[in-house]
């Protein structure tokens, strides 16, 4: 039995999914009482956050849990004392870890979802020499789904995993017609067709808790590496005469044929391959202290800047060669290095039981982590901005016992803030000509949210 | 219950799991998934002629009627893949069409609340999502050829329901709320002077999500305790599901003014649909299921968008309201250990679509334009569709665990139908024809 | 039983509705202002943003029947070379550069200061003459002013004349302009100097950049009254625009920046002169004020652009007043013309919504 269901649970595991990417985990955390001990929970994480922290923790209360809540981040970022205007990120999660149990196999499915307000998801391609908060601009704007799969081999054991599956657009476009330019929104007849798609990926997530005595826990989890490309390839009429694929721009008694061929791809949004090491502890019954330990992968990163070409046929008359400028060439753009740096996080978190009865428990809980910039200073082309940041927790949790009949269990509801401190830090162009020159950038992060989880025997 | 008993029968549902992955994995290449509305969602309702709103309470009603979901009383896991191939004929030619493959996946999760919520609430998912990609969407020309129904097939479906039981209230009364959520893409590409005077662009697109509603009701008449219900009736109804994809192109700084170009349109249409069912077991044995689905396509204006503002668009798709009855049976085998379910059914598919023709283009406000026509060649058939499945079911426990296995197939085929006009101008009629095909299994567990 | 049963119907369908409205799209924030440099492209001022009606896109002072050059702005106050039109029926020889000023026309060349206008941004009214030549080394004409203010109070305005570079001394950039002895920069065995364009460098000292008639030439001062030549000024980085031949480089401009990551840097716009006879502005920058790397692309799309000086309207706006070719009465003459970067900055006044 040990040994075949765990094998089946492995095989769906293997097709557990997860929709979309974990950047705005990565950066503001989920769950109210897993984000107030800054991050610091992979070892013993057992309510629906174990869906991100680690999936392992799925299984380790044996509990079901059914938990939602708000979040919300504000960005105080500014380069050169300029307001950056960093879209705010806020939206709800929802999780659940659902257990299960067949003989004394112990078993637990779960779901967790961390959805922006706004939109699902959003690619942005700037011009490439624009500088651009990397980590909070566009990033955090994307969707978490993912359902994992864990299981309890043993007591001290525990196993969950599933497989990520993510999505980039791949656009083809072709536009046909007339432009009139004499009168362009009344007189243009164009037609377009269009294949798109969202296209899937898959990455792996998996993690392990260990917990040898009652009072000792570790963990280690691993999130794989994916990167979401953003591909468009358009075609503006075509380089025959007369085919009905033509694009013709019209002016007067004027008829000039054109042809547009672009192509345009970029790595939109890119997560790297992260380890995490965790441990906590329990010396006395009130006090849990923990450690976790953040490697990510960043140096793998091979550019952000994405390549184009564009290729351009219009012939102009000599008459309305004062209208139409047509570019003698445009130059192709081609990747750019990123050359990031591997970021290693630190992060600490310590709970207190401030009182526990037999109806009520309150927990105080105290986090910190800090995370070095991968991106290195930018003294070339690129403005991918970013500064190193120091994140400051506080929270509070009350858990309610005395709910009976109505819920066999518990209810536990949670609180967070979390401040964060980017400090300024300087770029200095290599070149004194640069046309964005030296800046300064940096910042305040204001985060906060709350959970509600019920927690049924 | 021993470990060797669960053992042994673990072994042959293990076996079956990990041939059949095998075998999906070496399928992959030539076969595909279908979507809900063309094949129906979960493993036992695609074996059952697309059915369920009268009879379903696991994880399959959060498609076919969330109501029925507050009758499951032990929680569900399931997985499973589902593939098919498309044999369709034009002027006795195959027509290339990339036939769907994908994952499904489901969950039913009873709450366990107590006092009066006990028993009340089932929560309850389910997600499809194709093997490549999450969406595919094709905008074509008017006067291209196009499968514009069979074709809308790669596409995620994620759908969540909650069943509420009203035991207490009116035994047997199930009510059901659910969505179906769908990604549409919107994006704006500006081209203008940026901070170094030089022409550049900002291309932003946004994932934003839609969701369509599906309210159902349920009612089974109450049974004995163990025994299964005799009769029951569902009705259920679920919301035009749209995606669409919208670029705007805009340009401003450029000696000359171009318009505001909208590339993109209507890439997945699911029409409203109302399901009414019954069904009836002449003997406990036997599930006799009669299904009446509605679909309203008429509410459909096609896939096209005018590319600019004062654009001509393309014709109306002219789709009519389609009801498809459908019948099935299922026949129980059950013992202590195992239990099997056989299944068949049969459904007819009326297409909606006129066939193709001459037909005028429409201004972007959706009037005909006298004197302006194109050939329009939206190709689709009636369909005959048959089906049949298989449930094994192994019992693991006396609280209901078990692991059940569904397999089933469908075959569709369309009737031939001669169009008004040719593939290519001038040409004589074109007529269309073909088979889908389509294939699935689910593995779950209950616990 | 029903009452709590629709209460928690309420809830549920409260949290579907609620679920529904956090997933609607906008259109998302943008930046109140990018990092830039300030050091290019220009874009010239639209006649809104200048506010001087019925002339052209970009034109700094409104004048006619006179030829300007070299003009420059210090603080409030735009120093320029004046010449009148005095002979009207002058007709220039046919081998005359149509691009360039007929002389003969026109009378001595003159410093004038003029005073920022009451409307707009970056324009001038019109000023009267603060210097003429009177010195034998000066010869006719007195020409190429730049003006600086000293960090302790007082203004140095360094000049061109047919022997060399002169200084004149006033209490302040509107005061009454005295000369110290000159030149301060002569020949140097070549031709004279010309267009002083004087910066305090990274080290504090005065560095005068001038045409130098083969290029540009250095010069160090810690008084900035004398000054000695310096070697060693080079450029580096490729003309991505050599389509026509560079012939030198002229007339520099120069300005001194502190980034906002604390370096001291000298820029100089200068006027790359080309085989067609096309003059097209450039930027260079340096760290150490020898040393200096080219940007690749010309800083204004004109293509007869003379004397650019650049005026840093803050640490990240920068105005670059040029010359550029005018016909005034029916002779080639130059006109003040002001340009900003970064080209996305607005000046335009904001459009009445309620009229």
């Amino acid at each position: 039995m040990r040994a075949l269901v765990p094998a089946l649970l492995a095989l769906l595991a293997l097709l557990a999914p997860s929709l979309a990417g974990a950047q705005a985990m990565d950066t503001y955390g989920m769950g109210a009482r897993s984000t107030a001990l800054g991050g610091a929970v992979a070892a013993d994480v057992e309510d629906f956050s174990a869906n991100y922290y680690n999936p392992a923790g799925i299984v380790r209360s044996g509990q079901l849990r059914v938990g939602a809540g708000w979040f919300g981040a504000h960005h105080d970022l500014s380069m050169n004392d300029v307001a950056s205007n960093v879209d705010p990120v806020h939206g709800i999660v929802v999780g659940l870890n659902v257990p299960g149990q067949i003989d004394d196999f112990r078993f637990g499915f779960g779901l967790g979802v961390h959805l922006n307000d706004q939109r699902v998801s959003r690619t942005r391609s700037l011009p490439r020499q624009r500088p651009r908060w990397e980590f909070y601009d566009n990033r955090p704007q994307r969707t978490y789904l993912s359902t994992h799969l864990a299981i309890q081999p043993w007591p001290w054991l525990r196993i969950g995993g599933g497989i990520g599956f993510l999505s980039y657009t791949a656009t083809q476009l072709t536009i046909r017609g007339a432009i009139d330019i004499t009168s362009p929104e009344r007189g243009s007849r164009l037609e377009h067709s269009l294949d798109g798609e969202l296209i899937t990926i898959r990455f792996p997530q998996a993690g392990v808790q260990v917990q040898p005595t009652d009072w000792l826990d570790f963990g280690v989890v691993y999130r794989g590496e994916y990167a979401l490309s953003n591909d468009l390839t358009a075609t503006v009429g075509t380089r025959e005469l007369g085919s009905p694929d033509s694009v013709v721009i019209r002016a007067g008694d004027l008829t000039i044929p054109g042809y547009l061929s672009l192509l345009t791809a970029s790595t939109n949004s890119y997560s790297p391959h992260q380890f995490v090491f965790g441990g906590s502890v329990r010396p006395i019954p009130e006090l849990r202290l923990s450690f976790d330990l953040t490697w990510l992968l960043w140096n793998l990163y091979q550019s952000p800047l994405g390549r184009s070409n564009v290729e351009l046929d219009i012939i102009v008359p000599p008459e309305l060669a004062d209208m139409i400028m047509v570019p003698d060439s445009i130059t192709p753009g081609e990747p750019v290095d990123a050359f990031f740096q591997d970021r290693v996080v630190p992060r600490f978190g310590v709970e207190v039981t401030a009182l526990r009865e037999p109806d009520v428990r309150l927990d105080v809980r105290a986090g910190y982590f800090y995370e070095n910039s991968p991106i290195p200073e930018q003294r070339g082309y690129t403005n991918l901005v970013d500064s190193d940041r120091h994140a400051f927790n506080l929270g509070a949790g009350l858990e309610l016992f005395a709910l009976r009949p109505l819920l066999p269990g518990s209810l536990s509801i949670d609180l967070y803030l979390q401040y964060s401190f980017l400090p300024e830090r300087a770029h200095r162009k290599v070149l004194t000509v640069d046309a964005v020159g030296d800046y300064v950038a940096g910042g305040h992060i204001f985060a906060g949210g709350a959970t509600v989880e019920a927690r049924f025997e | 219950m021993s470990r060797a008993s669960v053992y042994r029968r673990c072994v042959p549902a293990l076996r079956l799991a990990v041939v059949t992955s095998l075998a999906w994995v070496s399928l992959v290449a030539s076969a595909s998934a279908s979507p809900p509305d063309l094949f129906g969602f979960g493993g036992r309702t695609q074996g059952l002629a697309m059915t369920g709103t009268s009879y379903e309470t696991g994880y399959e009603a959060v498609y076919a009627n969330p109501a029925g979901l507050g009758a499951a009383r032990t929680r569900n896991l399931t997985i499973g893949f589902t593939g098919g191939g498309y044999q369709l004929r034009l002027d006795g030619m195959d027509a290339p069409l990339t036939p769907p493959r994908g994952i499904t996946i489901g969950f039913a999760l009873p709450l366990p609340f107590g006092d009066i919520l006990e028993d009340r609430l089932v929560f309850g998912g389910g997600f499809y999502t194709p093997a490549e990609v999450l969406l595919r969407g094709n905008i074509r020309f008017p006067q291209a050829l196009q499968w514009t129904v069979l074709e809308r097939a790669q596409v995620v479906a994620i759908l969540v329901g909650l069943g509420i039981d009203l035991h207490g209230v009116v035994d047997g009364l199930q009510i059901g709320i659910g969505v179906n959520a769908l990604a549409n893409v919107f994006g704006e590409l500006a081209v203008r002077l940026d901070e170094t005077n030089s022409f550049s662009s900002v291309v932003e697109t946004q994932l934003v999500t839609s969701f369509a509603p599906i309210v159902g009701v349920r009612y089974e008449h109450p049974a004995e305790d163990g025994a299964r219900s005799e009769w029951g009736v569902g009705l259920s109804y679920r919301h035009e599901v749209t995606s669409s994809f919208e670029l705007n192109v805009a340009t401003s700084d450029l000696p000359i003014t171009l318009p505001v170009l909208t590339v993109g349109g209507l890439v997945q249409y699911d029409p409203p649909t109302l399901l009414a069912e019954g069904f009836w077991r002449p003997v406990p044995e036997l599930m006799l299921v009669l299904n009446l689905t509605t679909r309203f396509w008429s509410a459909f204006n096609g896939v096209q968008i005018p590319t600019t503002a004062m654009g001509l668009d393309a014709p109306d798709p002219g789709f009519s309201i389609i009801p498809s009855p459908r019948v099935a049976a299922e026949y129980h085998l059950e013992d202590a250990r195992f239990a099997l379910d056989l299944r068949l059914g049969y459904g007819f598919e009326a297409s909606p679509a006129p066939p193709a023709r001459i037909a005028n283009r429409r201004t972007s406000a959706g009037q005909d334009v006298p004197g302006d026509t194109v050939p329009f060649r939206i190709l689709d058939n009636h369909r005959h569709v048959m089906t049949a499945g298989l449930g094994w079911t192994i019992k693991l426990g006396e609280h209901g665990e078990a692991i059940v296995i569904d397999v089933n197939g469908q075959l569709h085929v369309l009737m031939d139908r001669t169009h008004e006009i040719g593939q290519t101008d001038g040409a004589p009629p074109m007529t269309t024809g073909g088979y889908l095909g389509q294939a699935g299994w689910t593995i779950g567990a209950h616990f | 039983m029903s009452r709590r049963l629709a209460l928690v119907g309420c809830v549920v369908l409260a949290s579907g509705v609620a679920l529904g409205c956090s997933v609607i799209g906008d259109p998302g924030g943008t930046p109140d202002g990018l990092p830039h440099g300030g050091s290019g492209v220009f874009r010239l001022l639209s006649i809104e943003e200048t506010g001087i009606v019925g002339s052209l896109p970009g034109r700094a002072m409104a004048l006619r029947g006179v030829a300007i050059e070299s003009a420059m702005r210090a603080g409030d106050h735009l120093f320029y070379t004046h010449q009148d039109l005095v002979d009207e029926e002058a007709t220039p020889p046919d081998d005359h550069p149509e691009q360039e000023v007929y002389q003969p026309a026109f009378g001595p060349r003159e410093i004038h200061r003029a005073a920022l206008r009451d409307e707009g941004v970056g324009a001038f009214d019109a000023g009267p003459r603060i210097l003429a030549a009177s010195e034998p080394w000066e010869g006719a004409a007195v020409f190429d002013p730049w003006a600086i203010a000293l960090p302790g109070g007082g203004a140095l305005l360094y000049y061109a004349a047919e022997g060399g570079i002169g200084v004149a001394r006033a209490p302040s950039l509107d005061g009454a302009f005295t000369r110290e002895p000159g030149p301060v920069l002569g020949p140097d065995g070549g031709a004279a100097p010309r267009r002083p364009t004087v910066v305090v460098g990274p080290d504090d000292a005065f560095w005068m950049y001038f045409d130098a008639g083969d290029g540009i030439g250095v010069a160090r001062s810690e008084d900035g009254l004398s000054f000695t030549r310096v070697d060693g000024l080079t450029v580096e980085g490729e003309d991505e625009t050599d389509d026509s031949g560079e012939l030198r480089l002229a007339n520099p401009g120069a300005v001194r920046v502190e980034t906002r990551a604390g370096r001291v840097l000298v820029r100089l716009y200068v006027e790359s002169v080309r085989d067609d006879g096309t003059r097209l502005a450039y930027l260079l920058g340096s760290e150490d004020g020898l040393a200096f790397d080219r940007f690749p692309r010309p800083v204004m799309e004109q293509g007869d652009v003379r004397f650019p000086a650049p005026y840093l309207v803050d640490d990240r706006v920068t105005f670059l007043y040029a010359n550029l070719p005018f016909v005034s009465r029916g002779f080639q003459t130059r006109a003040v013309t002001v340009a900003v970067a970064p080209a996305g900055e607005s000046f335009a006044p904001p459009v009445d919504e309620s009229m």
